[in-house]
């Protein structure tokens, strides 16, 4: 590896002074050793943010929950803040890489190499999760499916920090799902599916309201409205559900390559859909 | 840059270090530290073999930064147990035989303690979910599955199973469960160089020129090698057809094809120096497939090859068919019959064809060499299969004599073909002349898929039965995509065209065989040379067959294959094992005829290969000192298939001692007496015997000299606990070597097995005996997505006697494991002329999550193998039958006949959409 400038800050106010142009952020590091070693990454300093307490905190905050930039996703995995409530969080921060990954790779470092497969993406955006963004003047909230401009770009700024996750709570009647479908490649999701649904409170079987975000089938995580239009209102059968993947089918922009075709990628997205709403769909009647 | 001061525990001790801040933690703890029992593989945090736990948390080294251990608490794999006592979990995976190479053996264990710590009593879910992030490529799993099992046992301190005894656990055991510096990988020490290979960007290029100047004057570079410095050496090798150069000459054949090489006193600056390193090249049109380069007006991957380069013993010259092609090295044709007349008796023909592609051998240890020239010749530490042939090739090569060259073989972390023959060695040999100091050329897992891959093929089979189910006729043709270079391609050519056919009596036949070169990765040996790739021909289309025709896929087989004792071929060794005895069996536990579950199948499939090698030699010698001490020098290489303690076995047996008293002695060609090399299967019954004549030979000495010091010439004797009995005098063994041979005297054995040459053989030797594989798959086919589960497995070996049972069941326990991954998702991919899967982030390999549910394993122990004791060879067996049964009953699921591997869900799920 081409040797750097290593500085660990010790708070956030110190971090953000260092992170000048030739600087990148340092958290789990297990991607950005990766890049450097083959020199897909330049920077003459590497910013260590994990001597940062508060960016490692997981902790309840507007009945929704608070998770710091550079909590592990062993610790996300586990957190029972999470677990029976964001069931697809959970679920996604469980197959992020190996134990061995998970040990040392942070939601912040997933969210920020704004890869289109982040696992973590999809159900944080099915889940309505704000990113919290700091930079010297100050913070702001991005919501995470605005966060994402491209393969390997974010909506963060220069010289600004994702510093923490916010998860709104948790309504009542609600469930959360993820799906993903691998192949080949040994941990990269060639589809990965999130579903949110939120059931009336006076017909147990009719959606009030519904998120869709799919991973990998396309420039950057992406929201499928149709598919939610078609749930929302809508009393959820077999039918509803069919015509819902349809959507999310259609609203995906797969690539066609040689480990997968495009009509494949594709299909599976309307498999993952119907699957995961069926999923969230059964967690928010309390039934799984 | 400034150094970082760290502080930390390493292994319950506090240590300071100051540390560069790029420092990777497995350099610190390997270079720095000298601990070197963290062993780097894929260097992406992919495989585990580095695992180390940081405040008791598994993690990987390679990605690690060596300062991100300060204020934390490290433990490696010197860290568990003491001088005294194992840890627990070494000792469980010792018992359990939870390794065969070992090289991921240190970071599984880790995994392992650090699941138990959290877990004392895990389910065999929670085992899968603790160690998916490390790969083993040998063992399949179950092992480790049972060591963490017993290691659970022995922590939990109740119910604690009785120690498995030393004699019946492997002999390299304690050393691969402490990460002892065993491995050629090890060999690094201060002072010496670090070599690294700049390789061709371009699948097909003319070099113009290359400018090493700039790299020369790098700082910390001695030496830059390119073509030019080879000019006084016989430059190409090659097993077969010597075409391999040792850097490309005037173009290079593929993305990978050597180029230059670079010798600096780091690993850093080499590396760094590779880049500084000017190549000029033309790029031509590459050749990637067969058919590319099979088509009439295709130009000549190699423009010229020696027709008179020495050839293999028994192995034909290129003959007329051959050089009919731009681009075919080797052609092969075996038949009897007409087979033309055949097809017009038959009721009807079949005809299919059937792909397989290349395959990553990925061993956890990469090819590495290290070489140190002298003026008066070199030593070169080896991860091989072939020391001797090597050792022969490089003396030739340099034009030094055989006996000032000299090869040190370590254990190997693995290999499954893929080191065997020369490979890197020519270069390390060469790098250290030029900068005459000891190089270790260092292999990155990446570069590693580039050395050698298991080759594709494509078989197609003609095929008449006749109305009652007897085969008539087959005709089968086979393209063997041999890459770039020979490598062992040929062979693997001849081999495949001569098992073809399958182990059936069919009265027509004809097969041809051709070895294509493609401007891809060089291919060569893997487990079952060729067989894989035509058993998954022939065992798919008798099922296809028996569909067709209506009838089941097991009877038909019955009426088929050959009987004991039949003949395979005219003048081969007649099949010495029960066909049907084993599908029957196979076909049974599976529960075949049974009633399944909606869109569950079952398969079965059975293959089998003439084993043991065509022309092996092997020798022994056991040596007895005053002491009652015995040595056994022979040249099988431990990769992990537990060769030491077999042979020691087979010696302690003769010899009446405990296998743990008879020591195996490294590996060197300056004294261990020849072999051939360890491939084929070939170890357990060539070798095997000739350890048995030796330990013969020096029971032979001990008897006659217990006799005639007892006056009792006719006594009858028997060997036991280190003294020879006759009748009521026992005479320890140190008595009668003092007796013969005087003090510090040393009595010696030695025994030798030769597979004779015969004129009459078809492959000009006859096999030493018949390697047989059956197996049966239960699978679901999930119709959404097309994924496939295997459910269930069941693999049947013939180990005729085994030596060492756990060990044999381990080895096909791996090899099922490695042709899962071939049935299922193993592939190497190429676009536009580059490789897109050389490592483990693109090449998927198989985990310990993608065990089937259930597997069922079984030994045949018959005593009919031609080796000590009725043992023969087997670790190959298991993979021939897999991909074949899982596309069978892929089939009986869902009705879809994969017929190209691997088998992916989207295959699948297109084939259910027509």
């Amino acid at each position: 590896m081409r040797p750097f400038h290593y500085r660990a800050p010790r708070s956030l106010d110190e971090a953000l002074a260092l992170l000048t142009p030739q600087a990148v952020p340092l958290a789990g590091g297990t991607d950005l050793f990766l890049k450097m070693e083959r020199r897909q990454t330049q920077a003459d300093t590497v910013v260590d943010l994990k001597r940062i307490p508060e960016l490692g905190r997981i902790e309840a905050a507007d009945g929704g929950v608070r998770i710091g930039a550079l909590a592990l996703m062993d610790s996300l995995g586990a957190s029972s803040l999470i677990a029976g409530q964001y069931e697809a969080l959970t679920r996604s921060a469980r197959v992020v890489g190996s134990i061995q990954t998970r040990n040392r790779a942070t939601l912040g470092g997933n969210l920020a190499n704004a890869s289109p497969a982040a696992d973590t993406a999809t159900p944080l955006m099915a889940l309505g999760a704000s990113a919290e963004a700091a930079d010297a003047t100050g913070t702001r909230q991005v919501p995470v499916d605005q966060l994402f401009l491209g393969p390997g770009r974010t909506a963060l700024r220069d010289g600004e920090l994702l510093t923490a996750v916010l998860v709104p709570a948790l309504p009542a009647r609600a469930g959360s799902a993820f799906q993903r479908c691998v192949r080949t490649a040994m941990d990269i999701a060639l589809v990965n599916c999130a579903a949110f649904v939120r059931l009336d409170g006076d017909d147990p079987d009719t959606v009030a309201e519904a998120r869709i975000a799919l991973g990998a089938v396309g420039p950057t995580p992406l929201r499928t409205a149709s598919a939610e239009n078609c749930l929302t209102g809508a009393r959820l059968d077999e039918r509803v559900v069919e015509e819902a993947g349809e959507c999310a089918a259609s609203d995906a922009q797969p690539i066609d390559d040689v480990r997968a075709g495009a009509d494949y990628r594709r299909e599976m997205v309307r498999v993952l859909t119907r699957r995961a709403i069926w999923k969230a769909f059964r967690r928010a009647r309390g039934e799984a | 840059m400034n150094e970082i001061e760290i502080q930390f525990e390493l292994n319950g001790e506090t240590r300071g270090a100051g540390v560069a801040p790029e420092l990777l933690l497995a350099d610190f703890l390997r270079r720095d530290l000298g601990l070197k029992g963290t062993k780097t593989s894929c260097e992406v945090e992919v495989c585990g073999s580095c695992t180390v736990l940081l405040d008791g948390r598994p993690v990987s080294a390679c990605t690690t930064l060596a300062h991100e251990v300060n204020g934390r608490s490290l433990t490696t794999i010197e860290g568990l147990g003491n001088d005294d006592a194992l840890d627990p979990v070494q000792e469980a995976f010792w018992e359990e035989g939870g390794f065969e190479c070992g090289f991921c053996t240190p970071g599984m264990i880790l995994a392992a303690r650090a699941l138990l710590d959290e877990n004392p009593d895990p389910s065999e879910e929670d085992i899968k979910a603790a160690l998916d992030g490390n790969i083993c490529r040998c063992t399949g799993y179950l092992s480790i599955i049972r060591s963490v099992n017993r290691a659970a046992a022995l922590l939990r301190g109740r119910e604690t199973p009785a120690p498995r005894p030393l004699d019946e656990r492997r002999l390299d055991g304690a050393a691969k469960v402490r990460g002892e510096p065993v491995y050629t990988a090890d060999l690094t020490h201060p002072g010496m160089l670090y070599g690294r290979v700049l390789r061709s960007p371009h699948a097909h290029a003319r070099i113009l020129g290359i400018d090493t100047s700039a790299a020369e004057s790098h700082p910390g570079v001695v030496a830059v090698l390119t073509v030019a410095d080879l000019a006084d050496i016989a430059h190409y090798h090659g097993p077969l057809v010597k075409d391999t150069p040792v850097l490309a000459t005037d173009k290079v054949r593929y993305e990978g094809d050597a180029v230059a090489a670079v010798a600096a006193e780091t690993l850093e600056a080499a590396t760094a120096a590779l880049t500084l390193i000017r190549v000029e090249y033309e790029p031509l049109p590459a050749l990637m497939t067969m058919d590319e380069a099979l088509d009439p007006d295709a130009p000549p991957i190699h423009e010229s090859v020696s027709d008179d380069a020495p050839s293999f013993p028994g192995y034909p010259r290129v003959d007329d068919e051959a050089k009919k092609y731009a681009n075919v090295s080797f052609h092969y044709e075996r038949g009897k019959g007409d087979v033309d007349e055949g097809f017009a008796a038959s009721e009807r023909v079949f005809e299919h064809t059937f792909d397989f592609p290349k395959i990553a051998h990925y061993s956890m240890e990469p090819q590495l060499a290290v070489a140190e020239w002298r003026e008066d010749g070199f030593t070169v530490w080896a991860s091989t299969q072939h020391q001797f042939i090597v050792r022969n090739e490089l003396a030739e090569m340099f034009g030094v004599p055989r006996e000032s060259a000299r090869v040190v073989v370590p254990l190997v972390g693995g290999t499954y073909g893929n080191k065997n023959h020369t490979k890197l060695e020519p270069l390390a040999v060469a790098l250290s002349r030029k900068a005459g100091r000891r190089v270790f050329l260092h292999l990155s897992l990446e570069e590693e898929s580039r050395i050698v891959s298991k080759p594709a093929a494509r078989v197609r089979l003609r095929t008449g039965v006749d109305r009652d189910g007897k085969l008539v006729a087959r005709d089968c043709l086979v393209h063997v995509d041999g890459g770039a270079y020979s490598d062992s391609g040929p062979r693997v050519t001849q081999k495949a065209g001569y098992r073809a056919p399958g182990p059936y009596r069919i009265p027509h036949l004809r097969s041809h065989a051709y070895t294509v070169y493609t401007n891809t990765v060089p291919a060569g040996a893997f487990r079952g040379m060729g067989t894989p790739q035509v058993v998954w021909a022939y065992e798919s289309q008798m099922d296809i067959i028996a569909r067709e025709m209506g009838w089941d896929p097991v009877e038909f087989r019955l009426k088929n294959l050959l009987d004991k004792g039949e003949e395979f071929a005219p003048g081969e060794t007649l099949l010495d094992t029960d066909l049907k005895e084993g599908l029957l069996r196979a076909a049974r536990e599976i529960g075949w005829g049974q009633e399944l579950e909606p869109d569950c199948g079952i398969g079965v499939a059975c293959g089998c290969k003439d084993g043991g090698g065509n022309f092996k030699i092997s020798s022994a010698r056991v040596e007895m000192d005053d002491a009652g001490g015995i040595t056994l020098h022979e040249g099988t290489i431990e990769i992990g298939q537990g060769s030491h303690t077999a042979m020691a076995r087979i010696a302690a047996q003769e010899l009446g001692v405990r296998p743990t008293a008879v020591h195996v002695a490294s590996l060197d060609t300056d004294s261990t007496p020849f072999d051939m090399g360890t491939y084929a299967s070939s170890a357990t019954t060539v070798m095997g015997l000739a350890v048995q004549k030796a330990a013969r030979a020096v029971r032979d000495q001990l008897v006659e000299t217990a006799r005639s010091m007892g006056k009792s010439p006719d006594a009858a004797a028997t060997l036991a606990n280190g003294e020879v009995r006759l009748a009521e005098i026992a005479f320890p063994f140190s008595a009668l070597v003092r007796h013969v041979k005087g003090a510090g005297g040393v009595i010696t054995g030695e025994g030798r097995q030769v597979s004779e040459r015969d004129p009459d053989a078809p492959l000009g030797a006859k096999a030493p005996f018949w390697e047989v594989g059956w197996g049966a798959a239960k699978v679901h086919v999930d119709r959404d997505t097309g994924d496939v589960r295997v459910l269930k497995y069941v693999g049947i070996a013939d180990a005729g006697k085994a030596i060492n049972p756990q060990q044999c069941h381990t080895q096909e326990q791996g090899a099922f494991l490695q042709g899962l991954g071939q049935a299922l998702f193993e592939e190497t991919v190429y676009e536009n002329g580059l490789m897109l899967t050389p490592d483990a982030l693109t090449y998927r390999l198989p985990k310990i999550s993608d065990l089937p549910d259930e597997q069922v394993n079984i030994l045949f122990e018959n005593g009919n193998g031609a080796g000590p004791y009725g043992a023969k060879g087997l670790g190959e067996s298991g993979i021939l039958p897999v991909p074949s049964a899982i596309a069978n009953a892929v089939d009986q699921a869902v009705g879809v006949r994969i017929t190209d591997l691997p088998i992916t869900g989207e295959k699948i799920w297109r084939a259910l959409r027509k």
